[in-house]
């Protein structure tokens, strides 16, 4: 009996199959009528559970985004009050939230925690009885099935909805959905629901390679938008209810490949890492992930790129032909990185560089360094370092990076025609003053023709209304890249004079612009000149050429705050930052790999206050493995270095590409 | 209980051979013209879409542009912008013909014009058909974006359904946007350069809306895609069309016609005291109240945030300024404010002025 039973409910089920197949693509005006009264039903289903997300107060911008101050939207998650929606709502760091539902009602709403690695924030009101929705079970998204976005942003009464498909499952390393329905901040927030009103995920913005909140936000309404399975965004807010904010696992492994499709050998264990403490080694091939096979970078990346610091994951590795298995604790936060250090300069590879350089010559050996121990001076030609033939400085680099410190290696080097080999034993960055750099040479401009401008310049900034001015030395051949120095002036002084008169030798010596974005003026500078700031640089990159490996942002009394929030942009990159009389505690910085950083902190002896700032200061970076140098000097009576210390910071400028 | 059920199986297949059967007369129906398909619609509605040439075509203005025939003597609904300024309008219509057109008139409000082109039977949308649609009903935008069709080709077609209807609060470039009535929010990428004055029209052949200038959402800083719903715009043009309405000035917008900022009222007026406005968005948070003024006796503390004025919400002390500022004496007032994670009302009318004067 129950075969017939099946039989003929599964050819009922094959005929609806079969037309409901059909309809996807059909013209005809009844299946288009009904699909658009399913479209409506879906979004009835699950609106009395899409909340209005209201912000009061921030900053307009977050990042390098503008960010209109709008309601954004989120989900009720639990009938007490719960309410998830987009971090990106909170990139602004708004002063109060307020959730307003779509009977009206308006509730203060508090932060309850973050989760950093899917972009959601968990929201409490005061309330219970809220409906709640049905969650379509992550096994049951597949790429072709209707997805309706929600949001309730542009009024509070009713809802507004996008409709496509799911354009993929899996994405942006397992943690999220693809859709083709218009995805933007007028959704972000909002759930993605099925034709039967089930909710698919949660809508934010993602970016393959960029995990910042914002990231993701420039290809809005584009085609591709991504949404939280709902069955992360549950299993996240159950971990958010505890009210501490979730990041990203972290494991502490290099790969030699350069691409995802390259096999994972491990090239680099972080030192006091979970790989490390698990017992991963520089060799290891990972074959394996929490249970699931890989095979290359992406795989393992498909596997951990979902899991949360405190998460365990068990790793399957190959060494030397026998497997292991691992077991290793994910951290929210490695320990910071220490940037192994030769203590050598470069000579800088210029336009007349010889092309068939036998290996890397030394501009100059930074005193205390592992390469001064070793006897290395400057004028040897670097061949061979730890087994890497160095005819490139930029080759040397990655040899020496790729260790770690208290690494002991050979190193093969020319000096008055004779090959020499000695050990080293690499030591934390340092970031010394070295006493002698030879001043950078090259061949005079002469009467070369459209050379840009050089000297004092100005210029005013299209689309600001505000300028910037610069120096630039006159000698260089148009070819010549520049390092650069950023100088952001105090508020109500922009001290152009005192720095012209103490810079203009040292940019002239070592080859460096210095720029100066002006602030509004009196006004001091605030997070919503970052752009601005940046976008100077930018200018400046269009008329000259820049050396990326030798740029310094100077700061000052007053304007470290917005300096260090400056640093913090992908989009402009130095290594090194001057801060002059600066009395503003620092914040905790920690070195990574993948930025190089150093501090040179320069205090008037005079001023026992910012002496005491400095010492602080430097304490603070070097816990966080960050390379300082603390200058205490006399200063000229208008509160700026001698022009003997502005020799030497022009030194560390010039030698901030150390390896 | 077996017994109860052992026509089971028989009652499932008479079910499932009623439920077929119920099955193919419905598309039996379905295939019936009682409606129009999708291509139907867009086969009858293409025809009433031209595609406008004129100034521009410098400074990243577009010299294309979109219109709508509305009447089978050749007038045409399109949007009042740089393409009307100067020099000859040319029209040109699905069939490939090329007019030159009048313009008839403008409103800039609606940011409507009107032109005339000189033929006859030509097909069109009738403006007493239009209709507001509702949200998820499913559009075809119509309109010569980015002139992708070239001589006779007919316009380009896009797809989508009805995100939202609000009212627009939008701005073009940093200045905001005059028509702020009704919008018809699409989830198709339809505002596009040309687009403008392109056709929105459901897929059961309702017409609903012009497709209006590329502009930006002002709170929300996104690109919409919206079209201004035809019968908000119906009267103007019937009005032009007849010759009833006064034709406005083409390319000179009265900067006049800006509202003047009023500050009728500050919050220290009243003895509120907010915290220093000292970034553009500062809150709206109380530091004190002034003794023996007229708030003295409100139930305010230091540190509420002030987060409704009649239930409008307020971002920053900007914007409770401006509100404050048009307020009027003897207005009612009903500040929701927020303390600690409570709402709470204050009510009151607005004072004289002059007792302002009254206070220390």
């Amino acid at each position: 009996m129950s075969r017939v039973v099946v039989l003929i409910l599964s050819v009922v089920w094959m005929l609806i199959g079969t037309a409901s197949t059909v309809s996807a693509q059909s013209n005809d005006p009844a299946v288009v009528a009904a699909e658009q009264r399913a479209f409506r039903q879906a979004v009835a289903v699950v609106e009395p559970s899409v909340v209005q997300v209201q912000t009061v107060g921030g900053t307009d911008r977050a990042g390098e985004i503008f960010i209109g101050g709008g309601p954004s939207t989120g989900l009720v998650v639990d009938p007490e009050g719960y309410i998830v929606t987009s971090a990106f709502g909170f990139a602004t760091k708004p002063s109060s939230v307020l959730v307003r539902l779509g009977d009206g009602r308006s509730f203060p709403a508090e932060v309850i925690a973050t989760d950093h690695l899917r972009k959601l924030t968990l929201l409490k009101i005061d309330v219970t009885g809220l409906p709640t929705v049905e969650v379509s079970p992550r096994e049951e998204l597949k790429a072709g099935q209707w997805s309706i976005a929600i949001g309730r942003t542009y009024q509070v009464e009713v809802p507004n909805v996008s409709v496509g498909i799911i354009s993929a499952v899996d994405r942006v390393w397992g943690k999220a959905i693809q859709t083709d329905a218009k995805i933007s901040p007028v959704n972000y927030g909002g759930p993605m629901v099925d034709i039967d009103g089930r909710v698919q995920g949660l809508l934010v913005p993602m970016h393959v390679e960029d995990e910042q909140v914002t990231a993701g936000v420039e290809i809005y309404d584009s085609g591709i938008g991504f949404a939280v399975p709902m069955d992360d965004v549950i299993a996240s807010v159950e971990r958010l209810k505890a009210g501490k904010d979730l990041r990203q696992g972290m494991m502490g492994v290099q790969f030699k490949a350069q691409g995802f499709q390259g096999r994972p050998y491990v090239s680099l264990v972080r030192q006091g890492s979970p790989a490390e403490t698990a017992g991963l080694a520089s060799g290891d091939l990972i074959t394996g992930a929490n249970g699931q096979a890989v095979a290359n970078v992406a795989d393992f990346k498909q596997v951990v790129g979902r899991l949360y610091g405190g998460d365990p994951l068990k790793i399957k590795i190959d060494r030397d032909g026998k497997s292991l298995d691992l077991d290793c604790l994910l951290v929210e936060e490695l320990a910071p990185y220490q940037r192994p250090f030769l203590g050598i300069v470069p000579q800088r590879e210029l336009a007349d560089t010889p092309k068939d350089q036998p290996g890397t010559v030394i501009r100059a050996v930074i005193a205390g360094s592992p390469a001064d121990k070793a006897g290395l001076k400057a004028n040897d030609v670097l061949l061979k370092v730890a087994g890497t033939e160095t005819t490139k400085s930029a080759f040397l680099a990655t040899a020496v990076t790729s260790k770690r410190v208290g690494d002991e290696f050979e190193v093969r080097f020319l000096r008055d025609g004779k090959e020499q080999t000695v050990p080293v034993t690499l030591s934390a960055e340092s970031a010394a003053i070295p006493e002698k750099l030879p001043a950078v040479v090259v061949g005079d401009a002469g009467d070369e023709e459209d050379r840009p401008k050089a000297g004092v310049i100005r210029k005013e900034l299209p689309g600001y209304g505000r300028s910037y001015w610069a120096y630039v030395p006159e000698q260089f051949p148009k070819d010549f890249r520049y390092g650069v120095v950023m100088w952001l002036h105090p508020p109500g002084m922009t001290m152009q004079e005192e720095l012209l008169a103490s810079w203009t030798s040292v940019c002239n010596q070592r080859g460096l612009i210095l720029i100066a974005p002006l602030a509004e003026e009196n006004a001091p500078w605030t997070a919503d000149d970052l752009v601005f700031v940046g976008d100077c640089l930018g200018d400046l990159e269009k008329t000259y050429r820049i050396n990326e490996s030798n740029m310094a942002l100077h700061l000052h009394e007053k304007t470290t705050s917005v300096g260090l929030e400056l640093l913090a942009l992908k989009s402009v990159m130095f290594q090194g930052v001057i801060l002059v009389d600066n009395t503003t505690a620092l914040p905790a910085l920690k070195s990574t790999p993948e930025r190089e950083l150093m501090f040179l902190l320069v205090s008037p002896k005079a001023d026992a206050v910012s002496v005491r700032f400095d010492e602080e200061s430097a304490r603070k970076l070097r816990e966080g493995k960050i390379p300082v140098e603390v200058l205490v000097e006399d200063f000229e009576s208008e509160g700026y270095p001698k022009q003997e210390s502005v020799d030497a910071i022009g030194r560390w400028v010039d030698s901030l590409d150390r390896i | 209980m077996s017994g109860r059920f052992k026509h089971v199986p028989l009652l499932l297949i008479v079910a499932s051979c009623l439920l077929s059967l119920v099955w193919s007369s419905t598309c039996a129906i379905a295939q019936e013209p009682v409606e129009e398909s999708r291509i139907d619609v867009y086969e009858k509605s293409l025809p009433t879409v031209v595609k406008i040439f004129g100034s521009g075509g410098l400074a990243r203005l577009e010299g294309y542009g979109s219109g709508i025939l509305i009447s089978k003597e050749g007038h045409i609904l399109t949007v009042w912008s740089h393409l009307l300024d100067r020099g000859v309008v040319t029209v040109v219509l699905n069939d490939g013909r090329r007019f030159e057109a009048k313009r008839l008139g403008a409103e800039p409000s609606l940011d409507l014009a009107i032109l005339k082109i000189e033929a006859e039977d030509l097909p069109f949308v009738d403006l007493t058909k239009a209709k507001l649609p509702a949200i998820g009903t499913r559009v075809i935008g119509l309109s010569n974006m980015f002139k992708v069709a070239n001589g006779d080709e007919p316009v380009s077609a896009i797809h989508g359904v009805v995100a939202a209807v609000t009212p627009l609060q939008a701005r073009r470039g940093s200045f905001d946007f005059s028509y702020q009535g009704a919008a018809i929010i699409v989830d198709a990428i339809t505002n596009n350069p040309g687009a403008a004055g392109g056709l929105l029209v459901t897929t059961d052949g309702t017409p609903i809306g012009m497709i209006g200038k590329e502009l930006k959402d002002k709170r929300i800083n996104v690109w919409i895609n919206y079209a201004i719903p035809l019968n908000e715009l119906a009267g103007a043009a019937e009005e032009i069309i007849t010759g009833k309405f006064k034709p406005a000035d083409y390319g000179k917008k009265n900067p006049d016609d800006e509202s003047v900022t009023l500050r009728n009222y500050v919050p220290s007026d009243l003895g509120i005291i907010l915290v220093p406005d000292v970034v553009r968005r500062t809150p709206c948070y109380v530091d004190h109240l002034r003794k023996e003024s007229f708030a003295a006796g409100f139930d305010l503390k230091p540190d509420d945030l002030i987060l409704f004025v009649n239930q409008q919400l307020v971002q920053s002390q900007q914007e409770l300024k401006d509100l404050f500022g048009a307020m009027n004496a003897g207005d009612p007032v009903e500040l929701t404010v927020r303390r600690g994670n409570r709402l709470h009302v204050v009510k009151f009318n607005m004072p004289l002025k002059n007792r302002q004067d009254e206070m220390p």
